[in-house]
């Protein structure tokens, strides 16, 4: 990374909120125009209903959609498909794999991730459009809250850290400290968080930064407190 | 049945008072009734449709007897239509309890019953139609009181008993279904007054009578169809169509036919297929007689009505073959004082010949007009392939609810029969062109009342920023690297204003151009303030030399003078008017705003730290004509790239330093206390205040102080993508007047108002609060407090952190050099007051007004204005 160039790298659009699922499709057809959707998931989920909000939403729509599995060998059956939008559905790993899917296209071609899990999701590749909807978020677990701490404490170091994704580290440390469990606000915390994370690392590992001090500042605590806090 | 062995059951309808008691003993079953479950209405309409079905020859034996009128076979295919096909198409329709659900967007529809339907019932379609309502009442768990005809009653009540029966015997509630014994008028309009709607089929009279009950009816109207026959027909299939159509039941369908317009070229082609099929012809003295024989004080004849054509010709007085199908009078006028215009309920025809098709059509038109049916049903024979264009003005010209193509009008129009998406009804909605309530083939939504359940949702947010925002002291060379490596542009277009470009700021961006070996043109006739002639000249020079990006260079002014250029240049027609529209919801807003980036790539590059143009979707321009100043907000002008480079900042001279400093500090507040406020802008804000109360005053006193310049130029950046999603408030409204009308720079038109406008907006107990479905109810103290908080300042409770939280910001102004009132910086006090009025309204206009936490008053406004100006409350 270069020493005098930092950058904020956000998706375009991020869609938030919880029923914003069906809002956000409907600017595909009106406003982006698109008409061929290849939608990349988990093969679980495609057992479940857990795909209908977005399935449902694009039928309303009368736009063509495909669903396919992400693991498996699927770049040639996308292929043949011509989309002209990917949607990636699914947890980080799926997102993951769409991303590599993605390259394989045209930059033409629009990417829209919806995660439903959380935890990482965001540091996939690039997307045109984030839909964070919590009616497509799988209810958090235990091991969610220390996730995102997890999280929020790593983009402290990242390379590309810098105040910008403080303010979001310190948002997203503030809700879980403020002890919400619920899922709305630790869906809230993440997004933050993985925000945070996946521009603090947008161009590779860590650096020499370290945020901790100023994080700290900010939250009104002294170093000591804050680490005792996050570990 | 005698009146003395009465059950409750059977309680029989021949005065007012028994049809009390009888109305009684239906709402009590209905009220039974109305708890049913889907389950449990879906088995009875399915045994009362059966068991319907099962006497469909029985019940139309019955009606021709009692009638006189149609025939027996037809009348066996609307009785067993009445009830298979209403069966068919309603069985999976969901009528009880909630009947939709969208969990997304939290809405909820709830069927429930109406109550008592009020039936009445025609002489021409008795038992179907009785048994066609019977089961809608059926399925939308309503009770129902029929009022017969009286040239029918038997037949009609005959009907409902066995529907009744059948599904008492399938479990529901006895007594459901009632009917008058001994019709007449005093008990019909007691029926209509008693019951919880109308559900009337029948002459316009009863119609009418229905409406006016004061109960709320669903009443159809009169037909009058005419059949259009253009020359592109197929006339055999046309002619034949007409005839079974004609014929069925004997022409009692109100959708039937009662006209034929043919087109001259093919005229006599129908003619003589319609001879040689069986239509007689008359000659002139017949047709005066039928005429006569028609109308009886130019009201129909009810002797003629579904009779035979061998019947009727002798009820006029002249004999004709019995095989006769249909008799047609030739005829020309279309006005009312021609009897064969009216609708006949018979097997007459009138025929017309057309000029033209334009002529057919207004035919068609004056008939409706003239002779009634305006509503119901038109028809048209074409060849529907070649000759959309006609088809269209024809359905664009009839005022009928049903325009029949290629089918014949009567079992075609009762749907469901040649086109199965038309619901299937023997009520006919006529719209209001009829006089109606209602304009579909009537089924069971329109007899169930529907809930909507609408939970509270909140707005989908958004967080969009340029897609690429670059920072730190330096890195402008580096980052423009990516103008050739990574966008491969060739011509760049560069935006400023004359100071910066006199004193060298532009020649780190032009080195840097020419070393790439891009082509450049530089624009620097930027005022502050920009103007639409200044934006229109440089977007002229823009189209001239045809740039695949724009880099726009220096304060607020040059990035939004670049921003409209961009604009201009993308969309030489757009109209300013309209892109300044007034919006209560981005995302809603009438105007859709021009795509942009087609021709050109948009860059903006910082030279102050406050406005934050560079990652905010707005901009403002003045239009120097008027002075009018017109603030433009769309996601399209968000800049594709934005570089904050320090080093472009060191040499700010103190007063902007500070003016526009202060700016900064406003955006975070207002965005951080904004209706739209999400975590995202949260975040940044805090970080933001932060920042600018660490190093603001720095910056002021020792301009050379490059961190406390870096972190300035972040907060600012960061202070704008705040405020470019959660939008600002009233603070900004009004200093957005007040630099307008008094010359004040922004940041300083800001510093002066927003102690004043936190107070205001941190009341608990504000006069209106801010609309917005997030926005729960006035809590502005409390995330004031969370900034004070952030921002080191500590204190008993909220008031006391809030005192000291606005005492800091105060402080702040005073470090900075900026003074605490508007009459401080030498405005006339006359002048201010005169203008006040104006610019209190206007400020109350402003479209950052929308997103403030408190709705403020226009007296609020000027009441702000005035403490702002003399220190202190006036
Ligand atoms: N689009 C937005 O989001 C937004 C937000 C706030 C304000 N604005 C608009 O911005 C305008 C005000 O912007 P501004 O306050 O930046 O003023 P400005 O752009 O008019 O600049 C003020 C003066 O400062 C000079 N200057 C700029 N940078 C300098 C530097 N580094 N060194 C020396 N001199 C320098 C300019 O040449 C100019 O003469 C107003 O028109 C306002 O409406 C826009
Ligand atoms: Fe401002």
């Amino acid at each position: 990374m270069n020493e005098n160039l930092q950058s904020f790298l956000v998706p375009g659009k991020l869609y938030f909120k919880q029923g914003c699922l069906p809002v956000a499709l409907a600017e595909l057809k009106y406003e982006l125009h698109k008409n061929r959707i290849l939608i990349l998931t988990d093969a679980a989920l495609m057992l479940t209903d857990a795909l209908l909000p977005v399935t449902g939403a694009l039928y309303d729509l009368g736009i063509t959609f495909s669903v396919i599995p992400s693991d498996g060998n699927t770049l040639s059956s996308c292929r043949k498909f011509e989309p002209d939008c990917i949607i990636a559905c699914g947890s980080a790993e799926t997102l993951q794999v769409a991303a590599g899917v993605r390259e394989g296209f045209d930059p033409k071609v629009y990417f829209i991730t919806i995660p439903t899990t959380l935890g990482k999701t965001q540091t996939a590749a690039r997307p045109d459009m984030v839909i964070v909807d919590e009616d497509m978020v799988a209810e958090p677990d235990e091991t969610a809250i220390s996730g995102i701490l997890a999280t929020a404490r790593d983009s402290l170091c990242g390379a590309n850290a810098s105040d910008y994704t403080l303010g979001f580290a310190v948002q997203a440390m503030s809700i879980i400290f403020g002890g919400a469990k619920d899922k709305t606000s630790l869906l809230r915390a993440a997004s933050l968080a993985e925000n945070a994370f996946a521009i603090a690392y947008a161009g590779g590992g860590k650096g020499g930064v370290d945020l901790t001090a100023d994080a700290a500042e900010a939250l009104g605590l002294t170093v000591e407190e804050l680490t005792a806090k996050l570990n | 049945m005698s009146k003395e062995n009465q059950t409750p059951e059977n309680i029989f309808v021949d005065s007012v008072e028994a049809l009390t008691a009888k109305l009684a003993q239906i709402r009590k079953a209905q009220a039974e009734y109305s708890t049913f479950t889907q389950e449990q209405v879906d088995a009875i309409f399915k045994a009362a449709a059966i068991a319907a079905n099962h006497a469909r020859i029985p019940l139309a034996k019955m009606a021709v007897e009692e009638t006189g009128m149609g025939i027996v076979e037809d009348k066996v295919i609307k009785n067993n239509y009445a009830a298979e096909h209403i069966y068919n198409h309603y069985k999976n329709v969901k009528t009880c309890g909630v009947i939709e659900e969208d969990k997304e967007f939290g809405i909820v529809k709830i069927a429930e019953p109406i109550g008592v339907i009020a039936a009445v019932i025609p002489t021409t379609n008795p038992t179907s139609t009785a048994i066609f309502k019977c089961l809608l009442a059926l399925k939308t768990r309503n009770g129902i009181i029929i009022s017969p005809h009286p040239r029918a009653k038997n037949c009609t009540i005959e009907a409902a008993k066995i529907v009744m029966a059948a599904a008492e015997k399938a479990g529901a509630p006895k007594g459901l279904f009632g009917w008058v014994d001994v019709p007449s008028l005093e008990l019909t309009n007691t029926v209509m007054k008693e019951a919880d709607i109308i559900l009337a089929t029948g002459g316009p009279g009863m119609v009418k009578a229905a409406y006016s009950s004061g109960t709320p009816a669903i009443g159809v109207g009169a037909g009058n169809a005419s059949a259009v026959i253009d020359k592109s027909a197929d006339i055999i299939n046309a002619v034949n169509s007409i005839i079974h159509s004609k014929t069925f039941d004997n022409g009692m369908i109100c959708a039937t036919e009662q006209t034929i317009i043919a087109h001259k070229d093919v005229y006599d082609a129908v003619k003589a297929e319609m001879q040689k099929r069986g239509c007689y012809f008359l000659n002139d003295e017949e047709k005066d007689k039928i005429r006569k024989t028609m109308l009886i004080n130019s009201a129909l004849n009810a002797k003629i009505v579904g009779q035979r054509p061998v019947t009727i010709a002798k009820l006029a007085g002249f004999d004709i073959p019995d095989d006769v199908k249909v008799i047609v009078g030739e005829v020309e006028s279309t006005s009312v004082d021609e009897a064969f215009a009216h609708e006949k309920l018979t097997t007459i025809l009138a025929m017309y010949k057309a000029e033209s098709f334009e002529d057919a059509t207004d035919k068609a038109e004056q008939l409706l007009v003239n002779a009634g049916g305006l509503g119901h049903t038109s028809s048209l024979w074409i060849d529907n392939v070649n000759e959309r264009e006609k088809l269209l003005t024809f359905a664009d010209r009839m005022k009928t609810c049903r325009v029949l193509v290629n089918t014949p009008s009567s079992l075609g129009g009762i749907g469901d029969l040649y086109n199965f998406k038309f619901a299937p009804s023997l009520t006919l909605g006529c719209g209001s062109w009829g006089g109606n309530s209602v304009s579909e083939n009537v089924g069971v939504k329109h007899l169930l009342n529907i809930k909507t359940v609408a939970e509270r949702r909140e707005n989908m947010l958004w967080f969009r920023t340029p897609q690429k925002v670059y920072f730190k002291k330096g890195c402008l060379p580096v980052a423009l690297d990516e103008l050739k490596n990574v966008l491969g542009k060739k011509r760049v277009f560069l935006v400023t204003d004359s100071f910066l470009f006199k004193n060298g700021f532009t020649k780190v961006i032009t080195d840097k151009l020419t070393d790439m070996g891009i082509t450049y043109t530089v624009f620097s006739d930027v005022e502050p303030d920009p103007t639409l002639l200044s934006a229109q000249k440089g977007a002229e020079a823009m189209r001239t030399f045809e740039p695949d990006c724009i880099i726009a260079l220096g304060g607020g002014s040059a990035m939004d003078a670049a921003k409209i250029m961009w604009v201009l240049y993308e969309h030489p027609d757009a109209d300013f008017l309209d892109m300044a529209m007034r919006f209560i919801d981005i995302r809603k807003r009438v105007y859709t705003f021009p795509k942009m980036g087609e021709k050109a790539y948009f860059i903006a590059i910082p030279t102050s730290s406050g406005t934050g143009s560079e990652v905010t979707p707005f901009a403002v321009i003045t239009d120097q004509t008027t002075g009018t100043k017109y603030p433009l907000a769309d996601y399209e002008l968000l800049p594709n790239m934005a570089i904050v480079d320090t080093d472009l900042m060191m040499s700010a001279p103190k007063g902007l330093t500070a003016a526009s400093g202060y700016d900064a500090m406003v955006h975070a507040l207002e965005a951080y206390a904004s209706v739209m406020a999400t975590d995202y802008t949260d975040g940044l804000a805090i970080r933001a205040m932060q920042l600018i109360f660490q190093n603001l005053p720095t910056a002021y006193n020792d301009g050379t102080n490059v961190k406390a310049r870096e972190k300035m130029a972040t907060a600012s950046t960061m202070a704008g993508m705040a405020f470019a999603n959660a939008f600002l408030g009233v603070c900004h409204s009004m200093a957005h007047k007040l630099g307008a009308y008094h010359h004040l720079p922004h940041g300083v038109a800001n510093a002066l108002l927003l102690t004043i406008v936190m107070r205001f907006n941190a009341d608990p107990k504000p006069r209106k609060m801010g609309t917005f479905s997030q926005y729960q109810y006035p809590h502005t103290l409390e995330r004031y407090v969370e900034c004070a908080e952030a921002c080191g300042v500590t204190g008993k409770d909220d008031n006391e952190i809030f005192e000291k939280f606005l005492k800091k910001l105060e402080e702040l102004r005073d470090a900075v050099g900026i003074k605490p009132t508007i009459k401080d910086y030498g405005i006339d006090e006359k002048v201010f007051l005169e203008k006040l009025d104006q610019m209190s309204e206007d400020a109350f206009d402003d479209q950052c007004t929308g997103a403030n936490p408190r709705y403020p008053l226009i007296s609020e406004i000027k009441a702000m204005y005035l403490e702002a100006y003399y220190g202190e409350k006036q």
